[in-house]
């Protein structure tokens, strides 16, 4: 039996990802431009990582690929992890 | 044929199910992108100053453009799921064009943007790139390299689109084209993924 929700989707999630996509790459591009020393690398590349984590959470997967969902949210994770080590061993 | 209703009522879950080969495509697909994208980044440690001023010979309004660009088509063809799936045939359709619109607009985009490389002598394989110092031949190497893999996939989306699109036209199996469009949108999504991290890696880093 299919329950009332599962039988609408509504186009607001992908609009409110998608002003956020736009917002980081502008934020990214402002970053880039102010003088944060190697700092700005980091924030650039999390700032990324965050979009990319946004898009594969919105756009990429829905109730029906679960499993996947989770194991692309992992990748970026441990990207995102590896961005940070990165800027602490640096 | 089967109603959008009997589909819906069958399985939902079963409905926007994408194929394991895509995603296990992807998963490899996104290993070679960051490994060359991770390359492209510890060659500009190596060669900052240089990696420095490639970047300032870059047409950095079209790559942020083509980002916008890129990032709105993902939206519409997002918009396109939802619309089939509230049974808006013809609003669907319309997303997915205006999806290839903007993968036109890309590449036309692209195509300007060469042209002024070319014309500075960065192209790869031209005359002047042989003179290039180490540091500079290398980013550009790097940034053809990625710019050329990320095309094919492009050109390979716009495939998916048009399919997609002349099913959506025709007067086929609803469940044909809900298949159809859910593997173009896991597909044209993660190029936007894709992009998400070689726009700040070739332009801003």
């Amino acid at each position: 039996m299919v329950n009332e929700n599962q039988n609408n989707m509504n186009y607001g999630k992908y609009i409110i990802a998608w002003v956020v996509l736009i917002l980081s790459v502008i934020l990214q591009v402002v970053i880039s431009g102010i003088s944060l020393g190697s700092n700005s690398q980091f924030y650039i590349l999390l700032l990324a990582s965050i979009s990319a984590f946004v898009i594969i959470a919105v756009y990429m997967t829905d109730k029906s690929n679960k499993l996947i969902s989770n194991f692309f949210k992992g990748i970026i994770l441990l990207e995102l992890l590896f961005v940070i080590f990165y800027d602490f061993i640096n | 044929m089967v109603s959008n209703e009997q589909i819906v009522n069958d399985d939902f879950k079963n409905l926007f199910k994408v194929n394991k080969g895509l995603w296990i495509f992807i998963f490899i697909d996104f290993l070679v992108f960051i490994g060359l994208l991770a390359y492209h980044l510890s060659n500009g440690f190596e060669y900052k100053n240089e990696f420095v001023f490639a970047k300032s010979q870059l047409l950095f309004s079209f790559g942020f453009f083509n980002t916008i660009i890129l990032l709105t088509s993902g939206l519409t063809i997002g918009l396109s799921k939802v619309a089939l799936f509230n049974k808006n045939n013809f609003l669907s359709t319309v997303f997915v064009f205006f999806t290839f619109l903007f993968a036109m607009i890309f590449i036309a985009n692209r195509a300007i943007d060469c042209t002024y490389l070319l014309n500075n002598g960065y192209m790869f394989g031209s005359d002047a790139f042989s003179n290039l110092s180490v540091g500079l031949s290398s980013f550009f190497t790097t940034y053809f390299l990625i710019y050329f893999i990320f095309m094919i996939h492009l050109f390979a989306g716009i495939v998916f689109l048009v399919i997609l699109l002349l099913n959506l036209i025709k007067d086929v199996d609803e469940k044909l084209k809900y298949i159809k469009l859910n593997f173009t949108v896991v597909y044209w999504s993660y190029l936007s993924m894709i992009w998400a991290f070689i726009f700040p890696i070739l332009f801003l880093i």
